[in-house]
């Protein structure tokens, strides 16, 4: 069976992982009531989608 | 030869999906809009079309077919009344659904999407503002009022910063290869428990990101419990 000749050092792994990284979400500021929203999407916030409305969405009740 | 004859599988057993299929858009006609997975949405919309297609021709076999597939008489006759009266006065011969995708569901991260239909037409200069735009794009952002400006023409997208976890691994020192393999086995439990103790910062910092963005992930505020035959939810407004 094949088997790893030398253990991997600390620096070979952290080398490694340097590559494994978040990537940031792309949010875009919607046209309508300017709040950041995912595109291609219904704003969350105002219920908007290309200029009109196409949902009502209920406000939240601020504490 | 199988050549378009793609279909939207849903990950069901045909009879499954056909039934699915059936009462979701018989309450899709009766409500003229439905919140679904995205999924499924996407695969009623096909039908949805093509019924409208029977619904505009309106002859007596196009009448029964709709009379077939939906559950309900009453809805049934609605399409088709719908058809003749609303869909097939339009200049356009399709496009009288859409699919808006609306969020994540909260339960299982599922893609959400409202399936609409679509009574009245939009009105065209949309159209003619989307060429404009492909122009001079910084003399139309002025010239359309702040409300109107189409999703297109949005500020530049403004990507929340990245989470970087950045070179943990470069920081330690090159000697550390060469004094690892003369360690006295004593070094070499410190060497690990180092490790240990090390890995720690870096992993918590790659988990816990996820940050202002998440905000727009939310899932829409009314969570929806989706039966698997197919009850889908229905948007009353
Ligand atoms: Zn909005």
């Amino acid at each position: 069976m094949a088997l790893p000749k030398r253990r991997h050092s600390l620096q070979r792994k952290r080398k490694r992982r340097t590559h494994w990284k978040l990537k940031g979400v792309t949010a875009v500021k919607c046209p309508n009531c300017e709040n950041l929203m995912l595109p291609h999407r219904v704003c969350p916030h105002c219920g908007y989608y290309n200029g009109r409305p196409i949902i009502s969405v209920k406000k939240k009740k601020e504490k | 030869m199988r050549h378009r004859k793609t279909v939207h599988k849903i990950n069901k057993q045909p009879a499954h999906r056909r039934a699915l299929l059936r009462n979701l858009l018989t309450s899709f006609f009766k409500h003229e809009r439905v919140i679904t997975t995205r999924a499924k949405a996407k695969a009623a919309q096909r039908i949805a079309e093509r019924l409208i297609r029977y619904a505009i021709s309106g002859t007596l076999a196009d009448k029964r077919r709709i009379i077939s597939y939906l559950r309900e008489r009453d809805v049934a006759h609605k399409l088709i009344r719908l058809g003749q009266e609303n869909f097939a006065k339009r200049e356009h011969r399709g496009g009288f659904t859409a699919v808006y995708k609306y969020g994540f569901r909260k339960g299982d991260g599922a893609e959400m999407a409202i399936l609409t239909l679509l009574t009245e037409e939009i009105p065209k200069d949309k159209k003619k503002r989307k060429k404009k735009v492909a122009e001079p794009e910084v003399i139309e952002a002025v010239e359309t009022p702040a409300e109107e400006t189409p999703v297109e023409t949005a500020p530049a997208e403004e990507t929340t910063p990245e989470a970087t976890t950045e070179s943990v691994a470069e920081e330690t020192p090159e000697t550390e290869t060469v004094s690892e393999e003369t360690a006295t086995a004593e070094q070499k439990v410190e060497a690990e428990s180092a490790e240990e103790t090390e890995e720690k910062p870096e992993q918590s910092a790659e988990e816990t990101p996820e940050p202002e963005g998440a905000e727009g992930e939310q899932a829409p505020e009314k969570s929806q419990s989706e039966g698997e035959e197919g009850e889908s939810e229905k948007e009353k407004e």
